[in-house]
């Protein structure tokens, strides 16, 4: 299958990332180049094959539905690379 | 003291006769991790007051808690395992001053038991691979070639005796690829059996957290201490932890060991490993160990359907680092700007173009025919090795196609997807078997056979390593430090 630079393009700006040029070329080739061998995986027929989505082959162990205090205001900040006494700051949202 | 060679019971014997010990034991950590550092740069986060600090706590612990079953015991952690009191970075700029609000389950039980928790280690940013290319903090060398990697700083610190044990994480398997590059001993647990409460993973059903040893009886000791479930982690074993210490006393007699008869069709294999494994397979015969090559039809698409799982995992996972709440931030005027510019100057460049595959794969052209048939390939895989484990012990197989790889990297695999380092060691990860890598001695650097086990029992593998180790003799340089 054909990789389109665009829809390579648009794959990166869904994942919020720019490629460089170079990043776009080298990226293109690497899968085009692993499709080649998933194309292989891809022709077996596995209609009637459930898929397995998670690691744990037994019951998910839930918690008790019981409330719980949250991280401290200040903990949660902490780390912000900018925020005030109680919110994260960030650029504005809405463009000029 | 000699560090490397004392065992867990022969620290904690030292320890009770007289507290002072580990006031010898914690210089002693220190300087060995620092030499490691300046040598290998297999830290990323390395601080003797810590460790100083560390030392005090446990003194105050020695005659008042019961349960210290890793009594003076250094531990080193892979750089996404959250640390409260150390930044815990995923060797990415991202995270490079990020300090956790908590530790991670692993963490605290090792806190919990004696341990000392030496520093936090080196590796691929995110623990994506260990081919030594992506880390902000530039690569680990490989003590016994350091023109190569050493696939972490986990693997490297428990080689060199900074640490007796080294916790790790293991998607795909870089952990055991480590292990392999480095020849030393790791374990890939059952998925579930270690709480991954704490850990920063790319791939959540994949990714387990795993621990490297020097010795069976010093993982068997760690497995005790970390397996269990965690009420804070949904995706633990809620199962009875073995007393896998007790259980060494008998080495296994009478394993039966499935081959996979294509296992030489690994690309990129090297020939000295095809012939090197083959005279291995020779050895564990005579050692009694029964191995009949099987066929595993759809073993080949392991790494397949693992490198498309895990990048669309990843993603997901890493859609968490935005520069909003922690962690570096791009300079914007705007909000969807700061977004781009975080992520974009954030990671590498290696890490942008496999978060990109994984967006790819998740759109609605690809969906049908890569991740959902990945999934599918990873139920059929699942059932074949789980029917094959139901006649056989254990399943054998190298652990690399390769040893250690160039730093340089001029590898003709470079960057290739998916990894063939993970040809191998994936359909571990996929099916959540447990899986067990065991150095041996290759033309110059070393490999690993792996063994992969049945569904929590990782007393076989324990079992199986032990003979090894008795009856196998890997021979290693001295590393001096």
């Amino acid at each position: 299958m054909e990789i389109n630079t665009g829809v390579l393009k648009n794959a990166s700006l869904d994942a919020r990332i720019i490629l460089t040029e170079q990043e776009e070329k080298e990226l293109k080739a690497q899968i085009q180049e692993f499709l080649a061998v998933a194309d292989t995986m891809k022709k077996i027929n596995l209609a009637d094959t459930k898929p397995t989505y998670y690691g744990l082959k037994r019951q998910y162990n839930l918690r008790k539905d019981e409330v719980k205090s949250s991280l401290p205001l200040e903990t949660s900040l902490a780390n912000a690379p900018d925020a005030d006494d109680s919110c994260f700051r960030v650029p504005k949202i809405v463009e000029d | 003291m000699d560090l490397p060679n004392s065992s867990i019971q022969q620290l904690k014997t030292k320890i009770n006769e007289n507290t002072s010990f580990l006031d010898e034991l914690g210089e002693s950590v220190s300087h060995r991790s620092s030499k490691v550092q300046e040598k290998y740069n297999a830290f990323i986060s390395f601080d003797p007051q810590l460790i100083a600090d560390e030392i005090d706590v446990i003194k105050n612990k020695v005659h008042s808690s019961k349960n210290l079953s890793l009594l003076g015991v250094p531990f080193a952690l892979g750089d996404n395992i959250s640390t409260s009191e150390q930044k815990t970075t995923c060797a990415s700029k991202i995270l490079s001053a990020y300090q956790p609000p908590f530790d991670a389950r692993v963490t605290s039980i090792l806190k919990e038991k004696g341990a000392i928790v030496a520093g936090k280690t080196n590796m691929n940013e995110f623990g994506v691979g260990c081919s030594g290319d992506s880390s902000f903090f530039k690569a680990v060398k490989n003590p016994w070639d350091t023109k190569n990697t050493a696939g972490n700083g986990a693997a490297a610190a428990v080689l060199t005796g900074a640490v007796k044990l080294s916790l790790a994480s293991d998607a795909v398997g870089e952990l055991r690829q480590a292990a392999s590059y480095c020849g030393v001993m790791a374990l890939k647990p059952t998925y579930g059996r270690i709480s991954r409460r704490g850990l920063l993973d790319y791939a959540s059903s994949l990714e387990q957290i795993g621990i490297i040893s020097n010795n069976t009886r010093d993982l068997a000791a760690a497995m005790e201490a970390l397996f269990g479930y965690d009420q804070e982690d949904v995706s633990t074993l809620d199962a009875e932890v073995p007393a896998y210490t007790l259980m060494l006393d008998n080495t296994s007699s009478k394993i039966q060991a499935a081959l996979p008869e294509d296992w030489s069709d690994a690309p990129f294999l090297q020939d000295d490993i095809k012939i090197l494994f083959q005279e291995q397979i020779g050895k564990l015969q005579d050692l009694g160990i029964k191995i009949d090559l099987i066929t595993l039809p759809h073993f080949r698409y392991a790494s397949t359907a693992a490198a498309i799982i895990s990048a669309v995992e990843a993603f997901s996972n890493l859609a968490n680092y935005d520069g909003i709440r922690f962690g570096y931030r791009g300079e914007a005027k705007h909000l969807q700007e700061m977004y781009t510019q975080t992520r974009s100057e954030g990671f590498s460049s290696k890490l942008k173009k496999f978060l990109t595959f994984g967006s790819l794969i998740s759109t609605a052209n690809y969906y049908n025919d890569y991740f959902l048939q990945s999934q599918k390939m990873r139920s059929v895989i699942t059932n074949e090795l789980d029917t094959c484990l139901q006649k056989y012990d254990l399943i054998l197989t190298p652990t690399t196609p390769f040893t250690a790889t160039s730093l340089d990297h001029n590898s003709t695999f470079n960057g290739n997807l998916p990894d063939p380092a993970c040809y191998y060691t994936a359909a571990a990860n996929l099916t959540g078997l447990p899986a067990l890598t065991f150095p041996v001695n290759g033309a110059g650097l070393p490999f690993g056979l792996q063994f992969m086990g049945k569904r929590e029992n990782e007393v076989e593998l324990l079992k199986t390593a032990l003979l090894l180790e008795q009856e196998l003799s890997f021979q290693k340089p001295e590393f001096e430090i």
